[in-house]
């Protein structure tokens, strides 16, 4: 499903954060990101959602090439977008509207869903990530794990082939982390791609059957 | 503990491996304590959960329709009787608070009450002594009504009703990422400024500098914000719609609301004739 | 009852300022440590009761006008102490929104109305308590000691200035009528029809709220104990303080409506006329005009209250006399409570340090 051949990344001012990357992800697999600080996780996840391209080589999506040009498309850009969640590390970053149920509305509306199927995306939502009472309320106004939990359900409303996360479990209390840890068997089950960066082996080992370690924006080793 | 000993733990410089005997100087933090303060203030009142029961009972777009044309009668109002009515009314409102409540809605007014007192003041000097009076009350009416709203209407459900009134899509969501950068700014500077006071043991002569500091640095995080923000939005395939779901059904009590707008419309009409 | 700005000299208002400053000091200090929140409500409705009440002027053959206080009954309800910063606040309403009482002669207004009245009240109410089984009895007569007292104190202030303070003509610089005149015109009109009044309104409310609303006060501590455990069934759900008082509210209510029975009563209460009504008042009905305006009335400060003599005709036409008495009487009720749930937030701060 996700094919990376020889990708570089580096940035305008001409660090190299991903080189000569080879990778590929089938469908249903997960994968964990593992390495020191500044090894090129968060980068890497930043290109596998679109928002970067590779300086060099490709990255191919069920087949699909992604780079800017064919994401000038914006028909294109919005189907592959719906396919690949992203759970950003930041989650102030990731939620911006006035309400949390606007907030996953938010995904499927742009989705041109009609407005029963998006009331019930919200209603599900909200009950898988246990955050009804939150509803009404201003994401803005939320603690850390419920503006987590609110991000993962945004995401998850727009029902995406794969889920990218950017460290989910920081910041959550052991009591939260063991419900996302079943949350996300569940996503597992249902064939879901999952992508996540972490520094947690435990949460590593036992969620993802691949783990990609990187250095220095390289893949050291693939252990399957 | 001295020196010596310390070489057993060859890990740590000799500093860092014994007690520190330290009086501080006296230091003034007043003022970023006081920074402080208001930040936070002004990060509770976005950040404020739904208390129960909204200012009149009536479901948010009505509340807020109905509290948005009394503020604009009472600015048209050349008849003082309207202000003295509608005052009487809103005090009444304003009665019925807890304590906490109260003083919470009435600060605000109170001060924009005594800054349009100070700004009318010149106006008796120059004959016209009725300004001086008419105009901080009508200040005092009007931001008591707003202020009722605002305390006891979480600011997401105001913006959402905005949405009920035809506001166009762009309004409502500036106004919301408006409020949520406040929030998020509020929070970052809080926190700067909670990090410069624990580490101010000493004496800190250029506070004004240290404030300017605080602010940079919520500037800089705001700009990431703005950048991390837009990519999120990409991510969920972000078309340039934004809409919001409708706040609050409309209730039979909200019919309610609208006679009393009526009658105090009737009221405005009725006073107003009779001023030349 | 209210004496206006200028009819006693400076110095008189400061003494009686200075006298009144200790209880207040000690009255705060009581309601500070004994009053929990709730009770900040019914301080609020007790100020408000006795703005109101003084509202409803009731005329004299001869053209004055007095009204009743409801000091006593206040006092008797929840302690002199309360009673005194429930009638400052009231005083104060009146004085800086109203124009009725002046800003210089405040603290002779509080010594008589806020201290003089509610305190004889009281001890004559506890008193009578000991001998007496009926309690109405003791209210009404109490009350009507109460209120004339303070209307001989006032009376004593008023006649004691023409012989302090007179210019090189012998004219009074302030109020220019002795004691002989100033007791017998206040007292004539208090020890029967206001005093009266004070006692009818005195025994009502006393009667009304041991009926409708015993948790008002303590004084009904015996009464509320029974239907204790009903309210802690219906505790339930928080009660608020504002709706366990709903009677004295409805009761705030009907005096509001009804205040405009205020307005029927023209002429001016005696001691009270303005700079331009005072040069033809008479010291008796059939003695001769006084003739001139005494100097510190005439030249002396005059505060400009927003809603002056409980009137909007200059400043708001279109609205008639008794629709602006009615508002007035509202927003000074609702001021009235406002400033005295207010005034809790002081006292928690006062707690807490």
């Amino acid at each position: 499903m996700i094919e990376l051949k020889n990708v570089s990344f580096a940035y305008p001012d001409g660090v190299r954060a991903l080189q000569e990357l080879d990778l590929t992800v089938e469908r249903g697999a997960s994968v964990a990101l593992l390495g020191p600080n500044g090894c090129g996780k968060t980068t890497l996840l930043r290109l596998l959602n679109g928002l970067i391209f590779p300086s060099s080589g490709e990255y191919r999506f069920d087949g699909e090439l992604i780079d800017r040009p064919t994401l000038k498309d914006a028909t294109f850009s919005k189907r592959f977008h719906r396919r690949v969640g992203y759970v950003f590390q930041n989650v102030d970053a990731q939620l911006f509207c006035g309400s949390v149920e606007d907030e996953i509305a938010f995904g499927p509306r742009q989705m041109g869903l009609d407005e029963a199927e998006i009331s019930r995306r919200v209603d599900d939502c909200l009950a898988l990530l246990r955050i009804e009472p939150l509803r009404r309320r201003a994401p803005y106004a939320l603690s850390g794990g419920e503006k987590r939990r609110v991000a993962f359900a945004c995401v998850l409303a727009l029902n995406p082939d794969a889920l990218t996360m950017d460290e989910p479990l920081a910041g959550l209390d052991v009591e939260t982390q063991r419900r996302l840890l079943d949350f996300l068997a569940g996503l597992r089950r249902a064939k879901k791609t999952l992508i996540f960066a972490t520094h947690n082996e435990n949460f590593a080992a036992e969620i993802a059957e691949i783990r990609v370690r990187m250095e220095a924006g390289r893949i050291v080793a693939v252990e399957r | 503990m001295n020196s010596t000993e310390s070489t057993e733990n060859p890990q740590l410089p000799a500093w860092l491996d014994s007690d520190e005997r330290y009086e501080p100087p006296r230091d003034r933090d007043a003022f970023v304590r006081r920074s402080a303060a208001t930040i936070s203030a002004v990060l509770s009142q976005v950040r404020r959960a739904p208390v129960a029961g909204s200012a009149f009972g009536l479901s948010t777009p009505v509340e807020t329709f109905c509290v948005f044309a009394l503020v604009l009668l009472v600015a048209a109002a050349q008849n003082f009787a309207f202000v003295e009515i509608l005052g009487a009314a809103t005090l009444v409102r304003v009665a019925f608070l807890s304590p906490r409540r109260l003083a919470d809605v009435l600060t605000a007014p109170f001060q924009a009450f005594l800054f349009s007192l100070l700004i009318t003041a010149p106006a008796t000097f120059f004959g016209q002594p009725r300004a001086f009076v008419v105009v901080p009350c009508k200040t005092l009416v009007a931001t008591t009504l707003i202020a009722l709203l605002a305390r006891s209407t979480p600011w997401n459900q105001l913006s959402a009703s905005f949405k009920t009134f035809g506001a166009p899509d762009l309004f409502v969501f500036t106004f919301d990422l408006a409020l949520k950068y406040v929030a998020l700014l509020a929070e970052i500077a809080l926190q700067t400024l909670d990090a410069v006071r624990l580490r101010s043991v000493g004496r800190n002569r250029r506070k004004g500098a240290t404030l300017g500091g605080v602010v940079g640095v919520a500037f800089l995080k705001a700009q990431d914000a703005v950048e991390e923000q837009f990519d999120a939005m990409t991510c969920r395939g972000f078309s340039g719609e934004y809409r919001r779901f409708p706040v609050g059904v409309f209730r039979p009590v909200d019919a309610l609301g609208v006679v009393a707008l009526v009658v105090f419309a009737a009221i405005f009409f009725y006073l107003e004739s009779f001023v030349r | 009852m209210h004496i206006p700005d200028n009819y006693l000299s400076v110095s008189t208002c400061v003494v009686l300022t200075a006298a009144t400053v200790p209880v207040w000091r000690r009255s705060i200090k009581k309601v500070v440590r004994d009053f929990p929140q709730e009770r900040f409500s019914a301080l609020g409705v007790a100020a408000a009761c006795s703005f109101l009440a003084m509202m409803f002027n009731i005329p004299l053959p001869g053209g004055t006008t007095g009204h009743a206080v409801g000091g006593t009954v206040l006092a008797i309800l929840l302690g002199p102490e309360a009673a005194c910063v429930a009638l400052t606040i009231a005083l104060a309403i009146q004085a800086l929104l109203f124009g009725d009482g002046g800003i210089i002669a405040f603290g002779a207004n509080c010594f008589n109305l806020a201290f003089v009245c509610p305190f004889v009240g009281y001890y004559v109410y506890r008193a009578m308590k000991r001998f007496s089984k009926n309690a109405l009895v003791a209210v009404a007569v109490s009350s009507y000691v109460g209120l004339n007292v303070a209307a001989l104190t006032t009376a004593v202030q008023f006649g004691v200035q023409p012989s302090l303070f007179t210019d090189a003509n012998g004219q009074a610089l302030y109020c220019p009528y002795g004691l002989s005149v100033a007791i017998p015109a206040m007292m004539v009109g208090h020890l029967t029809v206001f005093g009266l009044a004070e006692a009818i309104f005195s025994v009502a409310v006393f009667a009304f709220i041991r009926k409708s609303a015993p948790r008002f006060s303590p004084e009904f501590a015996d009464l509320t104990s029974e239907t204790a455990d009903a309210d802690t069934a219906n505790a339930q759900a928080p009660q608020t303080s504002d709706s366990r008082f709903l009677p004295v509210y409805l009761m705030l209510a009907l005096l509001i409506v009804l205040s405009p029975l205020g307005l029927l009563a023209e002429g001016t209460a005696w001691g009270e006329w303005g700079a331009d009504e005072i040069a033809a008042t008479q010291a008796a009905d059939d003695g001769p005009e006084l003739g001139y305006t005494p100097s510190g009335l005439a030249d002396g400060f005059a505060w400009n209250a927003p809603v002056p003599d409980y009137s909007l005709a200059e400043t708001a036409p279109g609205l008639p006399d008794w629709a602006a008495y009615v508002l007035s009487a509202i927003i000074g009720t609702a001021l009235s409570v406002v400033l005295a749930k207010l005034s809790y937030l002081f006292v928690a701060a006062k707690r807490s340090a």
